[in-house]
């Protein structure tokens, strides 16, 4: 094990949380090597190591290979061993400790200015052998990314509306319309209700045709500051029980001197399209998982 | 904690699962997330976000092993949660 972080001790190893240690009188049947992320592998001596809080109560350790530096904790087969791991994804408060956990350890390598490519949640070798393996099967994959990824990060941008404050607006717009007030007219009531009818689908068609163009312009905008950019999936109301509707979910790769004026950007389409009755989040920075290749192709030694 | 301190902090959740659990490289551990894993680790999410009350049945039937393995019990969390 590359000891350039402060070698964890085994007094640390002993204050991992309890489960970690037995499940209900079982004996901790060994350990995994977790993968948080992989780093170009870096001199013992460079100050980016040091200048990154570690998480307290996760300790971190390099496995080095192939001029690659997987960023590892020991972790308890007791916990993640076959069989046991299953269980636990079922347990959503041992899922999110893990995730979060998961998460501390790349963005406090981003914060020491260092480029983690990311690996999905609960990647686990038996040995440190087996990690070194994985960096040389990889290598050229893994190589990649980083060169792709250097100096750069992923941030989010999720943009959300208040539909009825759009309906409104769109209503003032359609100037023409507004003299109808859906009760006179030559045609007498049943002609008023049929026409206030057709009002209301046209006034939703274009509900949504201005929010769609909002958000295509605005991802686009923010896309042209990007290395990269991806649209991901809406979050839907149901579980984000926000009143506003998702517009876009975008996620975006920058270069890191290109964030003040990404947040400017954001700025000017806040002021395009608040009035409108949009607004924007920025989240940030993550680890660029959605500008990794999902899946490595599988080594030849399985 | 309040209704919107635990939305958002179940939103920043949902973010993060989307990345972590979903993204990033597969380099095919001698552990690996299944599909299956996956889409439980969602259910259950949702579950969660949905409502207090549907979360309380969530831990009461994983609790009681109701909920088996992962091919054989999504089926049945679909039919008695949702």
């Amino acid at each position: 094990m590359n000891d350039v972080f402060a070698a964890p001790s085994l007094e640390e190893a002993a204050l991992a949380p309890p489960e970690l240690r037995s499940q209900a009188g079982e004996v901790a049947t060994g350990i995994g090597y977790y993968v948080y992320g992989v780093l170009r592998a870096v001199e013992p001596g460079d100050a980016r190591l040091y200048t990154w809080e570690q998480p307290q109560d996760q300790a971190v350790e390099l496995v080095t290979a192939g001029g690659l530096a997987a960023v590892v904790s020991q972790v308890s087969l007791a916990e993640f061993g076959d069989g046991v791991l299953a269980g636990n994804l079922r347990d959503l408060d041992w899922v999110e400790g893990r995730v979060r956990g998961h998460h501390r350890v790349l963005i406090a390598l981003l914060a020491g200015d260092l480029t983690p490519v990311p690996m999905r949640f609960c990647t686990l070798f038996q040995s440190e052998d087996r990690v070194r393996q994985m960096l040389v099967d990889h290598n050229s994959l893994l190589c990649s990314a980083l060169e792709r990824l250097e100096g750069r990060a992923e941030w989010g941008v999720k943009m959300f509306c208040d539909s009825t404050a759009v309906r409104r607006r769109v209503e003032q717009r359609a100037e023409g319309t507004r003299t109808f007030d859906g009760t006179t007219g030559a045609g007498g009531p049943g002609t008023a209700y049929f026409l206030r009818k057709k009002l209301e689908k046209m006034l939703d068609a274009e509900v949504e045709r201005v929010t769609d163009e909002a958000a295509q312009a605005s991802h686009e905008a923010l896309a042209r500051l990007a290395a990269d950019a991806v649209v991901l999936a809406l979050q839907d109301q149901e579980v984000t029980r926000r009143a506003e509707r998702m517009l876009l979910n975008g996620a975006y790769l920058l270069d890191r001197h290109r964030l003040l004026e990404f947040e400017r950007e954001l700025d000017r389409l806040t002021l395009d399209y608040g009035p409108l009755g949009c607004s924007f989040e920025l989240t940030g920075p993550w680890p660029a998982y959605n500008f990794v290749k999902a899946v490595a192709a599988e080594a030849s030694g399985g | 904690m309040t209704e919107m301190v635990a939305r958002e902090k179940n939103v920043a959740l949902l973010d993060l699962l989307d990345r972590i659990v979903t993204k990033g490289v597969v380099v095919y551990g001698d552990v690996t997330l299944s599909v299956a894993d996956v889409d439980l680790i969602y259910l259950g999410l949702k579950v969660l976000l949905t409502s207090v009350e549907t979360a309380d049945q969530w831990k009461r039937a994983t609790a009681e092993g109701r909920i088996g393995s992962s091919e054989a019990g999504l089926p049945v969390v679909l039919s008695h949660l949702l």
